[in-house]
């Protein structure tokens, strides 16, 4: 009578799954692609360009307009991201005296941008923008 | 005695391990490469726009320093302004360094970085300023150095024509034309002076039509005896920088003719057949132009754009029309000829100029025709015609499309 001995090919099994689920776990990382999104301090920083870019945003600035900044803000920026807005001078005192808002960010995980601005007038005035952004839900 | 049974589980215990440390590794790497992605990205974008951005504040520095000397300011305003910036950059940039150094343009025509020229002939007048810029960017992860020159123009350029109302009151019509870095632009307001023979008079009442394409009609009524009139037009730009430009107008006894927002003044006469039509069209070409369009197989047609206008007095000195055409289409055509004539107040007609079309055209910039002045020899009512006489050939898609633009009639009784 013969008596197969099967132990070789199942360890043989083993081993290759084994091999199999090592190299899965250093293969799927490189593979693995989660970021084409654009990062929030990406979002914020192009808002602020495209705000920039027509000497929109040293106007309103220039004219105190808050609650214009903000309006056009939560256009450019994605219905998903809440921000605040902090405006300083050239001497580094915060200047606007209402909040450029669209919701609280306490909690959340915060991405910052610096802008430096300058403004499209007789005498250009200078002002470093801090906006912070985080994701909403 | 219970038999135990020793079973060799060395392969399950391998699985379990190797689960084990690839559920570790996939764990470490995946947060170690999306904290890299994340930071390398951000970094990366960030960097980019705050070189675009600082750029950005560079022009709007250039712009606001050249509309604050274009009213008047000192020329040294652009580098006081740049050195501010510049300062102020240094300043605010946190964990690392930005040196932003600048020249500005000092080779004629510019001076410390601007160029003011109001006084050139042909109704064109220019504001500019120019300077190079050198960044040093050192960040955390990123070194960069570029170099980069903002070049900012405002240009106006003015032409105008006039004619006679009664007495020495002349209607003079000017047509301005605004550009940003050569590109049409918009203008905010302008300021208008003629120069009535003696004085420069500030025009206190002009109309003003826009067109949303740089280009701007003014027109104004004035007492000037002078047979030429010296015109100024001062532009403020969108950006609020200034600039002037001079021109002296012609008097053209036609109305309208440069056909700016309508064909008012003149009338579309179809003279033979039955698909032959003449319309306005916003050309873009100060405004708009007018056309004559005659289609479908074997037609043959003929008319033409007409105005009247009263001549007095007689016997000018010199007679110069100008004017410009294009065809647009040209489609299966036995014959396409175009011409400008002038009707006398007894019907004769006088052909000033004439053009057998044969292919299509770009337009034929401003023609200068010298007219006989024996033309004129006697007060009353003459004419101008643009006609159009057009054979079509054997074809659906037969078609000729001519536009007429910018006619002028100048009677100058200058000895």
């Amino acid at each position: 009578m013969i008596i197969s001995n099967k132990k070789g090919q199942i360890k043989t099994l083993e081993a290759f799954l084994a091999v199999v689920v090592i190299s899965s776990a250093l293969i799927l990382p490189i593979t693995f692609s989660p970021n084409n999104q654009k990062s929030l301090a990406t979002l914020g920083m192009q808002a602020l360009i495209e705000l920039d870019v027509n000497g929109t945003l040293g106007k309103q600035i220039a004219q105190a307009n808050w609650m214009s900044i903000r309006e056009y803000l939560t256009i450019l920026l994605p219905i998903a991201v809440s921000y605040n807005l902090t405006i300083y001078n050239d001497q580094g005192d915060p200047i606007n005296n209402s909040a450029i808002s669209n919701g609280d960010l306490a909690g959340r995980k915060v991405e910052s941008v610096q802008y430096l601005c300058a403004s499209q007038s007789l005498e250009p005035q200078y002002y470093m923008l801090q906006l912070q952004l985080a994701l909403v839900g | 005695m219970r038999k135990v049974t020793k079973r060799n589980s060395s392969g399950q215990i391998l699985i379990a391990a190797v689960l084990i440390i690839a559920l570790i590794l996939l764990s470490t790497e995946l947060y170690v490469y999306d904290l890299g992605i994340t930071i390398g990205e951000a970094n990366l974008n960030s960097f980019s726009d705050s070189i675009f951005a600082i750029r950005l504040g560079s022009q709007h520095v250039i712009v606001g320093s050249l509309a604050n000397v274009s009213r008047g300011g000192a020329n040294q305003i652009l580098a006081t302004n740049l050195e501010r910036w510049s300062s102020f950059i240094w300043r605010q940039i946190p964990r690392g360094k930005c040196l932003l150094n600048f020249t500005t343009r000092d080779a004629p025509p510019y001076s410390s970085g601007i160029w003011i020229n109001w006084s050139r002939t042909g109704g064109l007048g220019i504001s500019g300023a120019f300077a190079n810029f050198s960044l040093d960017f050192s960040g955390m992860q990123t070194d960069a150095q570029m170099e980069y020159n903002v070049n900012i123009t405002t240009t106006l350029n003015v032409e105008g024509v006039y004619r006679k109302l009664t007495g020495i009151e002349k209607q003079v019509n000017v047509t301005c034309s605004v550009f940003n870095e050569g590109e049409p632009a918009l203008a905010n307001s302008f300021v208008v002076w003629y120069n009535n023979g003696s004085n420069w008079v500030q025009s206190q009442q002009h109309n003003q039509t826009g067109y949303g394409n740089g280009i701007y009609h003014l027109t104004f009524n004035a007492n000037i005896a002078a047979n030429k009139v010296q015109v100024s037009v001062g532009a403020y730009d969108w950006r609020e920088v200034y600039v002037q430009a001079n021109t002296t107008c012609s008097g053209s006894i036609i109305t309208n003719g440069n056909f700016t927002s309508d064909a008012s003044g003149w009338n579309f006469v179809p003279v033979s057949g039955s698909d032959i039509v003449g319309e306005w069209e916003n050309t873009g070409q100060s405004g708009g132009s007018v056309y004559i369009d005659v289609t479908t197989r074997n037609e043959s047609a003929s008319g033409c754009w007409n105005q009247s206008f009263p001549t007095s007095p007689a016997n000018p000195n010199s007679v110069t029309l100008t004017f410009q055409w294009k065809c647009s289409v040209f489609d299966t055509v036995n014959s396409l000829e175009i011409k400008v004539q002038i009707i006398h107040p007894n019907a004769t007609v006088f052909d000033l100029w004439s053009q057998v079309v044969t292919s299509t055209t770009e337009w034929s910039g401003i023609l200068n025709i010298n007219v006989d002045p024996a033309i004129f020899d006697q007060t009353g009512t003459y004419s101008i015609q643009l006609p159009d006489d057009t054979d079509l050939g054997n074809s659906d898609a037969a078609e000729t499309w001519i536009y007429y633009d910018d006619v002028a009639l100048v009677l100058d009784y200058t000895s």
